[in-house]
């Protein structure tokens, strides 16, 4: 029985660092994610420069396969700055505002598809889906990530 | 006989500030406000706003100058005092009555030199930032490594702030000596010269 009791905390505390650790691999997946996003949406960027049909629809397939990424299990809860200060720049205010927060995925998942849709048909279809598109970047970024 | 007594004509009043002070001031009245508006409310692309910081770039260079070869008030050596003389300077304020000074006085001073440093540093932090919006990036963002991106991106938010309350306190310190001790500062900063 003394046994049991004194082994139970350190079951607990075993439990908290190893859900720590998973929340952990939450962070660095989600970062995973949005660099690979980031880096079509670069590619992407540099091509409303020098458009090529080409290249843009090879950068769509890629961003295809990004966006078929579940998102959610990427925003699991206990994984926000408060969590882990200095490792991630997601704040809490994300799953306090979940519903804005999912509504803004939705709205840069919908311009992520009709950028697809444009990639290959020309500048003035283009660039404009682009600018749509990095627009849901920037309405994230200002409301929901650490500038720092 | 003449008369003795008779005002002294409009041109006889000296010159407070000079055409090319005036003409800075309410530039930079202009692009700040745009800026800053664009900042918070503007479209997702901010070239608009890029503009108008190259153009804080601008005046802030001829401020510079002028504040050390421009006429007497616009010179940095004549307005800016010591702790003393700016503590002598707050003793009088809360007085009714007028203590006018030709240019700035030794507390306005400061906030000049207080905005002008801030807004040097806002637009300094703009050509370093990198938003990641695909979009907004500060000219020079490539040059420096992303922790610094980072660095600008964060103060360039935070000087927003504090350039609104800079802002705040300029305005408010114009209605204080307005409603206060009825002294009329803004007609200067138009004509040059004071109301008779």
């Amino acid at each position: 029985m003394r046994k049991i009791l004194f082994a139970l905390p350190l079951a607990a505390l075993a439990l908290g660092t190893a859900a720590h650790a998973d929340a952990m691999d939450t962070v660095k997946a989600r970062q995973a994610y949005f660099k690979s996003l980031g880096g079509v949406t670069k590619a992407f960027g540099e091509l409303t420069k020098a458009y090529d049909a080409d290249a843009a629809k090879a950068q769509a397939a890629k961003l295809q396969e990004i966006l078929a990424t579940d998102t959610a299990p990427l925003f699991a809860a206990g994984t926000s700055d408060e969590d882990f200060p200095g490792d991630t720049r997601a704040l809490a205010k994300i799953w306090s505002n979940m519903d804005d927060f999912g509504a803004k995925g939705k709205a840069m998942h919908e311009a992520g598809a009709a950028l697809i849709a444009a990639a290959g048909e020309g500048p003035d279809a283009f660039n404009p889906a682009f600018g749509k598109f990095a627009g849901t970047c920037k309405a994230c970024h200002d409301d929901y990530r650490l500038p720092e | 006989m003449t008369d003795t007594t008779e005002a002294p004509a409009p041109a006889a009043r000296p010159q407070i500030w000079d055409p090319l002070i005036r003409i800075f001031h309410w530039a930079l009245v202009l692009c700040v406000v745009g800026a800053w508006l664009l900042g918070q409310f503007g479209p997702a692309k901010m070239t608009l706003h890029m503009w108008l910081g190259y153009a804080v770039i601008g005046l802030l260079a001829f401020r510079l100058i002028w504040g050390i070869v421009g006429p007497a008030n616009a010179r940095f050596v004549n307005f800016i005092k010591g702790p003393v003389t700016v503590w002598r300077y707050i003793r009088t304020l809360p007085s009714r009555e007028a203590h006018p000074v030709d240019g700035h006085n030794p507390l306005g001073a400061l906030s000049v030199i207080a905005l002008l440093a801030v807004l040097a540093a806002q637009v300094a932090t703009g050509l370093y930032l990198d938003p990641e919006d695909y979009l907004n990036i500060g000219p020079l963002a490539d040059t420096v490594s992303t922790a610094w991106n980072r660095f600008a991106l964060g103060w360039h938010h935070r000087l927003g702030a504090v350039i609104l309350l800079l802002v705040v306190i300029h305005v408010g310190a114009i209605w204080f000596y307005k409603f206060w001790k009825g002294e009329d500062l803004v007609t200067p900063m138009i004509t040059g010269r004071r109301k008779e």
